[in-house]
């Protein structure tokens, strides 16, 4: 068996020497719902919204995140700017929070005017989106170091 | 079903029925599921479930929903279902069984407390171990977690966590929990009680996203032992330490548990080394090694009952959807198919797995 196992892994590693897939510049706007008093975030609270471990605004709103489809463009960069983190490593964050009953990740709704329509009428909520798109239901705030 | 588990249900119902509009209900409820199913095949004597012959009745499911009645409590039930070959502790499996459920209190941000049948909070993988779409390998090393006897995944009692930020970006996550559980013996049938079981877990993150540091401590009450007089109760105690680093192109986890008995103790440690070589492709080394020590009247037994070497390869289809191939070498008292004596020579087995992962 020693032997199949190493054909086996030599068929299976032939093509790793594809090139990489190079990350996309950050390019996103963060929206919130109208009655969230923030004009900035840092880049440390973002993270901590989007892993849940911060749950409250600081008026005591309870902060309602909202995420885009796993295979959006505009995810990986916000991941990539967030967390420098690919999905890959988020999705199995949120899976072993799943699997161990500790929690579920943010809403995930599929486009830009998914996101925009449900930030607009969920007090608290917050999300992403494509960058250079000027929503008026919306307040768009900036995010800092 | 033990009283615990019947109280759990029984909140979980009352709490299940309050007021609240169908539209409501589709938003608080979420659902999430989890399949491993596997083939796999060993060279030579059956070692968990796997023998010469191959084996496709191999898979762990589970669905999960979870109600979130409130913002601050939650109610969740896993049901699952596992086949393990042909492995002995197949037979004391029902087909459907309920993994946990618990209803979890938000008490404050910071601390949060769960009541029910609860993930025991231990070490990296316990809480999740079965879903297969969080690591490697078709289960974690099995010495430290277990596989069939002398584990049990769940306590029927309650967990208080907290996650505490530190200084800087480090944070702690910690768990205390109490209650009961139970566990299958070597003979396959006979299940001795745990009772009273005190423990704790805390974990270090580090400002360095997904590295942390871990330990835990637990002691419990046991009975129902085999070889014991009726009556006795053993008072166990089992400490674990743990290291992680989880990151886009590599990982490294490396853990140690060992547990004190009435009449000896059991250590187990592994290693696990991965590298993503490719957006899709990934590859994983892991050493895993167990040794027991038992001192019972003049017999004395200090000695290695496994270890194991295992290289897998795993192939993301989707995000969420993982092929994963993997050969093991294994040497030790693991063996199912052969009267196995604590005195015996190491049996050498090599065994694969080939396992498609998945969840949503």
């Amino acid at each position: 068996m020693r032997t199949t196992m190493a054909g086996a892994l030599l068929v299976l590693l032939a093509p790793l020497a594809a090139a990489r897939d190079v990350p996309a510049p950050a390019r996103f706007q963060l929206i919130v719902h109208p009655g969230v008093k923030v004009t900035s975030i840092s880049r440390a609270r973002l993270a901590e919204i989007y892993l849940k471990t911060r749950t409250r605004w600081d008026d005591g709103t309870r902060i309602l995140p909202v995420d885009q489809p796993i295979r959006a463009v505009v995810r990986a960069r916000f991941l990539k700017a967030v967390y420098d983190k690919e999905p890959a490593f988020m999705l199995r964050y949120w899976h072993r929070k799943i699997f161990s009953g500790r929690g579920v990740p943010p809403v995930e709704l599929q486009s830009d005017d998914d996101v925009i329509d449900f930030v607009a009428d969920h007090p608290g909520a917050i999300g992403y989106i494509t960058a250079g798109l000027r929503p008026a239901s919306v307040r768009i705030v900036e995010m800092t170091r | 079903m033990s009283r615990m588990s019947a109280a759990c249900m029984s909140v979980i119902a009352v709490l299940s029925m309050a007021r609240v509009s169908r539209g409501e209900e589709l938003t608080r409820l979420s659902v999430h599921g989890y399949l491993s199913q596997a083939y796999a095949r060993s060279d030579g004597h059956q070692i968990l479930g796997i023998g010469e012959d191959g084996t496709s009745d191999y898979r762990d499911l589970a669905l999960q929903f979870r109600y979130q009645q409130s913002p601050r409590n939650v109610l969740i039930v896993q049901f699952s279902h596992e086949r393990l070959g042909d492995s002995p502790v197949a037979k004391l499996k029902d087909d459907v069984e309920i993994d946990w459920a618990f209803y979890q209190r938000e008490l404050t941000e910071k601390f949060s407390l769960k009541v029910g049948r609860i993930p025991i909070p231990l070490g990296i993988y316990n809480e999740s171990r079965d879903a297969g779409t969080t690591f490697p390998f078709y289960r974690p090393a099995t010495g430290v977690y277990g596989e069939g006897q002398y584990s049990n995944e769940t306590v029927e009692g309650a967990v208080l966590s907290a996650s505490i930020p530190a200084f800087g970006s480090w944070s702690f996550d910690a768990d205390l929990y109490y209650g009961e559980w139970d566990f299958v013996q070597e003979d396959f049938e006979t299940r001795a009680d745990v009772d009273d079981a005190v423990g704790g877990q805390l974990w270090i993150n580090t400002p360095i996203v997904g590295l942390r540091f871990g330990a835990g401590h637990y002691r419990a009450d046991v009975s129902n032992l085999l070889f014991r007089p009726p009556g006795t109760v053993a008072v166990y105690s089992g400490t674990h330490a743990s290291i992680e680093a989880d990151f886009d192109r590599w990982s490294v986890a490396a853990e140690a548990l060992e547990v004190d008995g009435d009449i000896g103790a059991y250590r187990s440690a592994y290693v696990q080394a991965g590298a993503q070589v490719h957006p899709r492709w990934s590859i994983h080394a892991r050493v895993e090694q167990s040794r027991l020590y038992l001192a019972a009247g003049r017999v004395v037994v200090n000695r290695q009952i496994d270890r194991d070497y295992a290289l897998a390869v795993n192939y993301a289809v989707a995000p969420a959807v993982v092929v994963k191939v993997e050969g093991h070498s294994n040497s030790g008292l693991l063996v199912e198919d052969v009267p196995v004596t604590i005195t015996d020579p190491p049996y050498r087995t090599r065994y694969a797995i080939l396992s498609l992962a998945a969840s949503f």
